[in-house]
């Protein structure tokens, strides 16, 4: 005998996602389910390995915390866990620590397929739990998205490997013994480089090179690598930054262990990004290009709802960008012969960090080696032209601004471009200090990346600057975070449409947080989720501060691009969210995000404004 | 041979006992006199309340409501609908055979439900009785001399476990309330060991 109690509606009625169940399965939820009573005592008798079940916390908090005793999420009432297991079927491995005692809802597995059977919105909301961060676990744990899987868990076989002193006879010989196309180079277990048949092809046959030649002599020497506790699509981002099919992949004391191919990611599930870098890069001209970066963000939305982090349609989009820009490179110096000298494409802003969305404008400029001449300058002022059109046209829109490549302004040698940093770090005016914020998250698209490397820990170092810090720390001390008084939001209006600018009142401000902070240490990476990672037990930002940042973070980006991806109708500031149309939850989530933020400013003003 | 099947429900493990939260509604403050307006109950086995397999009647009954009215809400239509006591009292008797038995103010349901039961002609008997309200007295004058008015309603000692907010006086909400409420004295008490359901049902008593 079951009955119909109003409480527990109630409550599932304002816990998403009940609240989007029709009233018969949201009465099946109800009558069906039973209550646990949650302490420190009986944790392990509640969450068990062989009995995954669904979790709705109605009173009380709980840690949950991984295998190895990582915090991932804070739960408290109107939370939901325990659904990873039941969507993968794999064994529950995180545990609670349970804060305060207090009753949990569960449904078991049968109902809750019955549940997500019954109504779409029920499943999406568990299948695309990227826009509900509390809900997500960090790091790619569930293995619901294929490239948030580690390269480790897809490495199939050792690599097949032999010292560079060999011939090309006997490297030839060992790729049709394994049936490989290619062979790592490794000398005392280092990874020296890499053979791949086309080399055979096209550097020793074509060459007419004899087959008694060393392996060194024809292998493409410290190759691209990636680690084998990074992604599939860190692996992605790799080859579609460097064009390349093959990666060794190494463990953490660099030694080989294995390579991954492009065809190795077409055998993961979801392939498409591979064949979208892989069809931008094949593109035979401008107009082909123009054509397949057309289809980006419509390819996109349907990608978004698939993965679980949508933190990663970030990263795809700068890394399609990155390929664009590459691809059109290539193009011009088809036309107009290669580059006269050593030069880089930067990339700053949103394409650097690797959270570009579909609306951000192209930030980029041009560093040259100090010995170019007036008429290498002149090739390269007509090739960022083209560049900076032809990411236009592939719907790249050209920046406000003006700092793009193509502006002579940003075109500038190594020493030039040291003197405009060290002009901003010495005279950090505030109109300075908001005009070079973007210019410090950098990072090379094309060209030499040993120029770049350079360049960029020359500008780590300026950047040191005590006066300069504490400056940039009182300009964020200055920007408002959109938390009134009694933690409510303050929304602008536009008209009848009240909202908030997420990127400019929060993400913005929380950027330049990790950056304020990584320049102080002086790291030079960009991404804010990276540099966040190396600030990691470094004073002067604790791990707790580091983690509530980068979960703010990711909360917020992800809501940006959940928001932009359901936009339904144009004129609305492209960064617009109304606190209206999210659900309790996200609100909840919101406003913890801005609490984050605006402690995280106050933080800074008392660490760097001291310096003053 | 029922009290020695209940004396070694007793010696088991409390985990393993069977517990049924009850809840009653009357027409009025003396659970003799006045009449059963709506039962509920709620199968116990910690840590589970099994909300799937509770139990909730509304009696029929054409007794004039009094002022006891204003705080179950249950109106005459209601009762009007509601099932025999008999086939009520059948059902619960049924559900709850060989269970301890909890209640927020145990001698107020044990004597409503004892004056229903000899009306409508039967016999039960419990294996045993859990009173949250007892158990909460005496845990809290362990700690205080005096105890603040007020302090042991079935609201105020959820409070003081962290437990939600119900909308009270409905025999179901209130009996789920009870469920939980026993829960949390229970593992209390327990303090994470195995210990068995007489040392339990010695703190409601």
């Amino acid at each position: 005998m079951t009955s119909d109690s109003q409480d527990i509606r109630s409550f599932l009625q304002q816990t998403p996602p009940f609240d989007a169940l029709d009233a018969d399965t949201l009465k099946l939820a109800a009558d069906k389910m039973q209550a646990m009573y949650l302490c420190q005592a009986n944790r392990d008798e509640i969450i068990r390995p062989d009995r995954p079940m669904l979790f709705l916390v109605r009173s009380g908090a709980s840690d949950l915390v991984d295998k190895d005793g990582q915090h991932i999420e804070r739960l408290e009432p109107g939370d939901l866990f325990g659904y990873p297991s039941l969507l993968t079927g794999r064994a529950i491995t995180n545990r609670l620590q349970v804060i305060a005692d207090g009753i949990v809802w569960t449904w078991s597995a049968a109902l809750f397929d019955e549940m997500r059977r019954r109504s779409q919105a029920f499943e999406r909301y568990f299948m695309n739990a990227h826009g509900q961060r509390l809900l997500a676990e960090k790091g790619g744990q569930t293995g619901l998205d294929w490239t948030e899987k580690t390269l480790d868990s897809v490495l199939e076989r050792t690599p097949v490997s032999i010292p560079s002193a060999a011939s090309i006879r006997e490297a030839a010989i060992k790729m049709s013994e394994h049936r490989v196309s290619c062979l790592l180079v490794v000398d005392d277990e280092q990874l020296r480089g890499i053979l791949t048949d086309r080399d055979l092809r096209n550097r020793v046959v074509a060459a007419g090179l004899t087959t008694d030649t060393a392996v060194a002599a024809v292998m493409t020497p410290m190759p691209a690598v990636v680690y084998a506790r990074e992604s599939l699509f860190d692996a992605l981002t790799a080859m579609s930054q460097t064009n390349i099919h093959h990666l060794p992949v190494l463990d953490d004391q660099e030694r080989p262990v294995g390579v991954i191919t492009a065809t190795d990611l077409m055998h993961q599930q979801r392939s498409e990004p591979v064949l979208l870098i892989n069809a931008l890069f094949k593109a035979r001209d401008k107009e082909a290009l123009v054509q397949e970066a057309q289809k980006i963000p419509d390819y996109l939305r349907s990608f978004a709802g698939r993965v679980r982090d949508i933190g990663t349609i970030g990263r795809l989009l700068s890394s399609l960008t990155d390929g664009m820009t590459k691809k059109l490179i290539q193009l011009y110096e088809q036309k107009h012969g290669s580059a006269p000298c050593a030069y880089v494409w930067l990339a700053f802003g949103s394409q650097a960090r690797g959270d570009q969305t579909l609306g951000s404008d192209q930030d980029n400029g041009l560093l040259f080696a100090d010995e170019i001449t007036d008429g290498q300058r002149q090739w390269f002022a007509d090739m960022a032209t083209y560049v900076c059109d032809g990411l236009a046209d592939c719907g790249i829109r050209l920046c406000p601004g003006d700092i793009m490549a193509k502006n002579p302004v940003w075109q500038m040698t190594r020493l030039q471009w040291r003197e405009q940093f060290q002009k901003w770090v010495r005279s950090p005016t505030p109109k300075n200090i908001m005009h070079s914020m973007i210019f410090f998250d950098s990072r090379a698209v094309a060209g030499n990346t040993t120029l770049y490397r350079r360049h960029r820990e020359e500008v780590a170092k300026l950047a040191q600057h005590d006066m300069f810090l504490g400056n940039i720390a009182r300009h964020i001390g200055e920007l408002s975070v959109p938390l009134g008084l009694f933690n409510r939001f303050r929304t602008k209006s536009e008209g009848e449409f009240e909202y908030i600018d997420i990127k400019k009142q929060a993400i913005a401000i929380l950027n330049d947080i990790v950056r304020l902070y990584s320049l102080s240490a002086g790291l030079t990476v960009p991404a804010t989720p990276a540099r966040l990672a190396q600030l990691r037990g470094k004073s002067p930002l604790n791990d707790k501060d580091n983690t509530n940042l980068l979960e703010a973070w990711q909360f917020l980006t992800q809501l940006r691009l959940n928001v932009q991806m359901d936009r339904r109708y144009d004129g609305v500031p492209a960064n617009a969210v109304d606190p209206e149309q999210l659900s309790t939850l996200q609100r909840r989530q919101l406003k913890a995000a801005f609490r984050v933020i605006k402690n995280a400013q106050q933080g800074v003003s008392f660490k760097f404004g001291r310096n003053m | 041979m029922r009290r020695l099947r209940a004396w070694r429900h007793g010696r088991g493990n409390w985990q393993q006992a069977r517990w049924m939260a009850l809840d009653i509604e009357t027409n009025g403050l003396s659970p003799k006199e006045d009449a059963m307006l709506s039962l509920a109950w709620v199968p116990i086995q910690p840590p589970v309340i099994a909300l799937d397999r509770t139990g909730y009647s509304l009696l029929h009954s054409d007794t004039t409501l009094n002022q006891s009215a204003t705080i179950h809400q249950l109106s005459s239509s209601d009762l009007a609908s509601g099932r025999p006591l008999k086939e009520v009292l059948e059902a619960f008797t049924h559900d709850a055979q060989d269970h301890f038995i909890v209640a927020h103010n145990v001698q107020f349901d044990r004597s409503a439900l004892q004056a229903a039961l000899a009306r409508a002609g039967m016999r039960w008997r419990a294996d045993g009785w859990y009173c949250t309200l007892l158990a909460e007295k005496k845990r809290l004058e362990r700690a205080h001399n005096v105890l603040p008015h007020g302090s042991l309603t079935l609201a105020a000692s959820r409070a003081r476990y962290g437990l939600a907010d119900f909308t009270g006086h409905h025999a179901l909400h209130d009996a789920i309330a009870c469920a939980e409420l026993f829960l949390a004295q229970a593992y209390r008490s327990s303090n994470g060991q195995s210990i068995p359901a007489r040392r339990i049902l010695k703190d409601g008593r």
